[in-house]
């Protein structure tokens, strides 16, 4: 059980480190902003975003650009990469007649 | 309108496959009316016989003074004679139609587009396509077997080279086409064990087929003629020496140079006619060395009025089968000799050409009625007139001849003329550069993403070959967005003027139109690439096409801001050039692009009867003129004259010294 339970708990690690990392890249990887800011700007030659709302995620994707360049630099210790931080437990409840 | 008596060509027999004679030339130069009198000709030696305008500005029904459409119908009057005037986007259409499904089959079966992709892009007008229709239409109208000769009147020079390399657009078509198909054999093969060629196997063999007798049929010296007609001008020599290289080049060979409009000796001296007669004869000995003996020099007189209607083609059609005799006299320096107007009041500076904020200035108008001149002059007397204004004069015409005007070699880099303002720049397009930076982008950003597809190198190759087939004009396009970028630059390589000598009037029509066409397609794309997001990102792809769809738009305002754009219609005083003008204004309004000013030019002559009959004739066109453009809807564009001169203006003080004899002619009814 034992063996079974660190094999599971270690996947389970492993899934949650990948979705940080996706979490973080879709959050704070430069080039990441660049592509929703990209996107962005195809939509609005498209006509499927308004000029207003343009301007809004333009100014929201590059106060998160400052925000992702000044953590690389060190300044804002808010801001985590997957490897500023390691996951050490995993707090899980299960609820159910599964033991009963 | 009388009922023809004529029975159509098109209703006898099938008999076998027909000659072809091309007429080819510089804008302006008579080859609608020469391709009318080859067919004329014809039909009266006992041929079935076909005239075809590839035109997209035709002017064949006015040469033969009645309404022609896309479909082959009767000339009046004449047994044996049908004529056409094609129109390419029917053409097309026609083409495409029969063929779209199994296109569609292809392409969903050999790329990662769903059903929904395919059929948005197929439903995009293909813009600039008119040469390779147009070809196509002819060798279905040779196949019919119902004419035994088809006299081609061909469009202007840069984009009748376009329609004979139509066979290799065809073949890179069925090349692309046939990689999609490949994968899918491949994939057949693998899981069945065999492939069985189907119906899109067929369709594609069909398309190779009809690329190869195509180039057969242009190729083949037994059934295809080609003559070359020009004006006995100094700048007609170059463009014929380049575009007689140009034909060579393609392996087709000139059997007849008609030289037209001989100014004819006239009754009692006429320093205009004798001025005009000794460069004519000049041009004539510089035109019969670029050819061999093998090659018919013809001329054909200047007449006092359009040759229009049966009567007059019958009479030029005597001067084309004979070989002309060499013009006597001896060479001598003709002293600069203008005009004689009949009317003229008022004096024009450049403010009335270029007012001030005038960003953009296009010089448009049928082949060959001085547009280079015209622009030339205006480029030069804008930057003169405003030293601080840092203008540049682009020749946009696929066939350049400002360089030939301006007495300078001119190149792709924006450069200064000697002896000129220092504030002006001359570039000549080199619009298959400014497209090939361009498609490198496009085919970088498809390479990307298709790596990251998991696609193969197969399909990098068919994305390549399917850039290749770009139809002829986006070239142009991209460079002129490259070069409008510039007028938002306030320093270094920026302007504040552009001027542009377009190509003749059908093409330039296409170029202003093909912005809205191409804005179409890079949405198009752009759609699709963010539907696919997700999977493979944007990459540099949606960057490039980004850019290019903001530069789309931004020359798409303005081109139709009046305030920033102006559109000057170069014409002259003759009644094919007045019908070519207001068929140009019409089409200028439907794209929202304003037109300010018209130009007639070369206006005047001398003082013999000849010239002073001349002068008259002249006068009734401008006043016609002038009454179409009253009955106009709207804001009424100014009319200006500018007078013929001999020798034409050549130079930069030449040339500024025209802009000063341009007059202002006020605007009145007949």
């Amino acid at each position: 059980m034992f063996i079974l339970d660190s094999m599971l708990i270690g996947g389970l690690r492993f899934v949650f480190d990948k979705i940080a990392a996706v979490v973080d890249t879709e959050l704070n990887d430069e080039s990441h902003l660049d592509e929703q800011l990209l996107a962005a700007g195809m939509r609005l030659e498209l006509g499927e975003m308004s000029q207003a709302e343009f301007d809004s995620l333009e100014a929201d994707l590059l106060v998160r650009r400052r925000q992702v360049r000044e953590s690389r630099q060190g300044a804002d210790p808010a801001a985590l990469s997957p490897s500023d931080y390691k996951i050490t437990g995993i707090d899980a409840t299960f609820e159910g007649d599964e033991h009963s | 309108m009388p009922r023809s008596k004529a029975t159509s060509t098109a209703d006898r027999q099938p008999s076998r496959s027909p000659t072809l004679r091309f007429v080819g030339g510089k804008g302006g130069v008579g080859k609608t009316t020469c391709a009318a009198a080859f067919g004329l000709l014809a039909a009266r030696a006992g041929r079935s016989t076909l005239i075809v305008s590839t035109d997209p500005a035709p002017s064949l029904g006015d040469a033969l003074e009645q309404p022609l459409t896309h479909r082959p119908r009767p000339v009046r009057g004449v047994a044996r004679l049908d004529a056409v005037e094609v129109n390419a986007a029917t053409a097309l259409a026609a083409w495409l139609q029969r063929r779209r499904g199994l296109l569609e089959e292809i392409a969903l079966r050999g790329t990662w587009l769903d059903a929904d992709d395919v059929a948005r892009l197929m439903r995009l007008s293909l813009p600039g396509i008119d040469e390779v229709a147009g070809l196509l239409q002819i060798a279905e109208l040779a196949d019919t077997g119902r004419y035994d000769h088809i006299v081609v009147d061909t469009a202007p020079t840069g984009h009748l080279l376009r329609m004979l390399g139509t066979p290799a657009v065809l073949e890179g078509l069925a090349l692309v086409f046939d990689r999609m198909q490949a994968k899918h054999r491949i994939m057949v093969e693998a899981l069945r064990g065999r492939w069985t060629p189907d119906a899109a196997d067929a369709l594609l063999h069909e398309i190779d087929g009809q690329a190869r007798r195509l180039e057969t049929l242009l190729r083949d010296r037994a059934r295809t003629e080609f003559a070359w007609v020009t004006l006995p001008e100094r700048m007609a020599v170059e463009e014929t020496r380049d575009g007689l290289r140009a034909l060579n080049e393609q392996n087709i060979a000139v059997d007849r140079l008609i030289i037209n409009r001989m100014t004819p000796a006239p009754r009692q001296p006429c320093g205009w006619c004798d001025g005009r007669r000794s460069l004519e004869r000049e041009a004539f000995l510089a035109l019969e060395r670029l050819v061999t003996g093998a090659v018919t020099v013809a001329t054909l007189p200047a007449a006092g009025k359009e040759p229009r209607g049966m009567a007059a083609l019958r009479r030029l059609g005597r001067h084309l089968t004979k070989p002309a005799a060499r013009p006597g006299g001896r060479s001598r320096r003709v002293r600069r000799f203008t005009a004689v107007m009949t009317r003229a009041a008022g004096a024009t500076d450049a403010a009335a050409v270029v007012p001030g904020g005038t960003e953009l200035l296009l010089f448009g108008g049928k082949g060959g009625v001085g547009k280079t001149t015209c622009a030339a002059a205006a480029g030069i007397g804008a930057a003169i007139s405003s030293p601080d204004l840092r203008v540049l004069l682009l020749s946009a015409d696929p066939a350049h001849s400002v360089g030939d005007v301006l007495e300078a070699p001119v190149s792709d880099e924006p450069r200064r003329i000697r002896g000129g303002p220092p504030n002006l720049l001359v570039r000549e397009l080199d619009a298959a550069k400014a497209f090939a930076g361009l498609r490198d982008r496009l085919a970088d950003g498809f390479d990307e993403l298709i790596v990251r597809a998991g696609g193969a190198a197969a399909d990098q190759q068919a994305m390549r070959d399917l850039l290749d087939l770009a139809p002829p004009g986006v070239d142009e396009l991209a460079a002129i967005i490259d070069v409008t970028e510039t007028l938002d630059v306030k320093a270094g390589v920026g302007c504040d003027l552009i001027v542009i000598d377009t190509a003749p009037t059908g093409h330039a029509l296409r170029l202003l139109e093909m912005p809205a066409l191409m804005h179409d397609w890079v949405k198009a794309i752009m759609a699709i690439l963010l539907k696919y997001q997700p999977a493979v990102g944007l990459g540099r792809l949606g960057a490039t096409l980004l850019r290019l769809s903001q530069g789309l738009g931004r020359l798409r305002t303005l081109l139709q801001d009046a305030s920033r754009t102006r559109f000057a219609v170069v014409t002259r005083a003759a009644a094919l050039p007045r019908a070519e003008t207001v068929r140009l204004l019409a089409r200028l309004r439907k794209a929202s692009i304003p037109a300010s000013l018209v130009i007639v030019n070369a206006v005047g002559a001398g003082t013999c009867p000849w010239c002073r009959a001349e002068r008259g004739r002249q006068q009734k066109e401008v006043l016609a003129l002038s009454s179409e453009l009253i009955r106009r809807r709207g804001e009424k564009p100014s009319l200006l004259i500018a007078p013929g001169v001999v020798p034409p203006p050549s130079g930069c003080a030449d040339l500024h010294t025209f802009l000063g004899e341009w007059r202002p002619q006020r605007l009145t009814r007949r």
